[in-house]
């Protein structure tokens, strides 16, 4: 009888084991799945936030749409705050968080030289999902270049105004 | 005369006469009339209906001499040779005058014929010896080389060619330069089995450059009827068999419709279940195990046809396709308007808790892929295929859409 329940605690635990291990060879990696069921950096910002960047990318063979916003500290140049909304298939999801949480804290060329295969490599996304990594990497760099855009924009209204009040001025 | 005498008697005979009848025809064969170099062209059909068994010279020499042979042994009183004595003349008259029509045919430049008659003539023992005769022919005439191979291996039935191997016979005719080494494939690797008809459908098309050859039917690997009713043949009308898969007709041809992207009054489900009434493997379970395969993936290619014809999108995304465009490219797309939208909807959607504004907004989007079809429609009809590709991206992203709405529902 001891035997017995001796068997069956050992037994109890392999069958803890094992399906974790059968699920990690079988389907998503256990990151992935992390992020999926503990979404970090969901969210948005205000649009039209001088200091944040809005980058918006689809994927037209599958139809996901992924946005990821950047805030930006306009004195260092350094990114404060990363988030992140996306419609699409798991490793997509998961590809966008793991880039708003690698962007948080580096400088805004730092983050130009993340590479999508950096991405699939820590997931460990089969072949066919690679383009959800790509995808992350061109929401990165599609925020950056808005967020510089919008300061180009910004500088120029800037210069125009101050040129106005000189012509007032005069 | 004792009986073991007899037979000794007949066999030297027989022997004889067959090597004598050999050495004639064979004579006969190593210095064939000259002919100037013309192209592969199939004669009209007229000459396809010439009569197998016309006789010729040698073929009614041996015929008369066999026949004396016949009645000296039924004089000799050797009845147990009486049928095989007579029938083996038979056999070789028609070999003989098959191989003399095959001659003939040959030497005009008559491909098609050529595979016609050498597809019907049966294996026969004097066959491999005939055969070995016309490939020194060819050899003769480098132009035929080709041809030849093309033709040994549709003839030969036991062994299973690959057919990328018949279609480099077919390139190889073209160039004319056949190495030995390849031949010498040809000779080992024997055969078709019944899977030569859809590829010897594209070698006469392929050799033919006159309509006239290519207006021959598919034929049945069965009865070897000829597709008698209007449409894809798929079965066979006459005795009900399933054919081998032929990929060059397409979803459209299956199902009798235009290639066009709408399909009004298709009634795809009627048609769908006619043919699977056809084709369904279940109709052939007790067949053999080619036809229960030929089954599978005939069925098979149905439903994907229906499937992919039945919803817009996938119909799109196919009528591209036929065209030679790749609508299916892993590229990230960056235009603010559409993608801001979807990110609206899906929002929406994911917001919307109850099902009367699930519907409001479900009945949104399809106007919008309503919109996004007939733009598609516009963009196709005019071959405009940037457009059209840029119709079928929106129409995915709203497809994608209505997918989740009906999830949530």
């Amino acid at each position: 009888m001891l035997r017995a329940a001796g068997w069956r605690l050992l037994r109890l635990g392999s069958e803890h084991r094992a399906p974790t291990a059968a699920v990690a060879a079988r389907g998503y990696h256990e990151r992935v799945v992390d992020h999926y069921d503990n979404p970090r950096n969901v969210g948005s910002f205000d649009k039209n936030d001088p200091t944040v960047g809005t980058g918006l990318v689809g994927a037209p063979a599958c139809g996901d749409v992924m946005k990821l916003q950047i805030k930006v500290d306009d004195a260092t140049g350094k990114i404060v705050d990363a988030c992140f909304k996306t419609f699409g298939c798991g490793s997509a999801i998961a590809s966008s968080s793991v880039a708003t949480e690698w962007v948080k804290g580096k400088h805004m060329e730092e983050v130009l030289s993340i590479k999508n295969t950096e991405i699939a490599k820590h997931l460990s996304l089969p072949p066919v999902k690679l383009h959800c990594s790509m995808l992350a990497e061109d929401a990165i760099k599609a925020a950056v270049k808005d967020y510089e855009a919008k300061k180009a924009k910004l500088a120029a209204g800037n210069a125009e105004t101050t040129q106005t009040e000189k012509v007032a001025g005069a | 005369m004792t009986y073991v005498g007899g037979v000794r008697l007949y066999l030297g005979l027989w022997v004889m006469s067959s090597n004598s009848c050999a050495m004639v025809v064979s004579k006969g064969l190593v210095n064939p009339p000259s002919t100037g170099r013309e192209p592969y062209f199939v004669s009209p059909p007229g000459a396809a209906a010439r009569p197998l068994l016309a006789v010729d010279g040698y073929a009614s020499c041996s015929f008369i001499f066999l026949l004396f042979l016949h009645r000296l042994l039924f004089f000799l009183r050797c009845p147990f040779f009486f049928s095989f004595v007579f029938e083996s003349p038979c056999k070789m008259l028609n070999m003989l005058s098959v191989f003399s029509v095959l001659r003939r045919q040959f030497l005009e430049n008559n491909c098609l014929n050529v595979f016609l008659i050498m597809r019907r003539s049966k294996n026969c023992s004097l066959f491999s010896l005939l055969r070995t005769s016309l490939k020194e022919l060819v050899y003769e005439n480098t132009a035929k080389r080709g041809l030849w191979l093309s033709a040994s291996s549709l003839v030969d039935e036991d062994l299973h060619l690959h057919p990328r191997i018949l279609s480099n016979f077919c390139i190889n005719t073209r160039s004319f330069s056949i190495p030995v080494k390849r031949f010498d494939r040809a000779s080992n690797c024997r055969g078709l089995g019944h899977h030569e008809f859809p590829e010897f459908r594209g070698l006469n098309r392929f050799l033919c450059s006159s309509e006239a050859g290519s207006g021959e039917l598919p034929r049945c690997w069965n009865c070897g009827g000829a597709a008698v009713s209007p449409g894809p043949f798929l079965a066979c009308g006459l005795c009900g068999s399933v054919q081998p898969v032929d990929q060059s007709i397409d979803f459209f041809q299956i199902f009798g419709l235009e290639r066009k992207y709408e399909i009004k009054d298709g009634n795809l489900e009627g048609k769908y279940k006619d043919w699977q009434k056809k084709l369904h493997p279940d109709l052939v379970h007790s067949k053999s195990e080619k036809e229960k395969m030929f089954a599978a993936e005939q069925s098979a290619r149905v439903i994907d046809a229906y499937q992919t014809l039945s919803k817009p999108l996938l119909r799109a995304i196919y009528l591209l396709k036929l065209e030679g465009v790749h609508a299916d490219e892993e590229k990230t797309i960056t235009d603010p308007d559409l993608l801001a939208e979807m990110m609206d909807i899906r929002e929406a959607v994911e917001e919307a808790n109850d099902s009367h504004s699930l519907n409001q907004i479900q009945t949104q989007v399809e106007e919008k892929f309503e919109k996004c079809s007939r733009s598609f429609e516009q963009a196709f009809k005019m071959h405009d295929f940037d457009n059209a590709i840029a119709a079928i991206e929106r129409m995915r992203y709203h497809d994608r859409a209505l997918e989740e709405i009906t999830k949530k529902l």
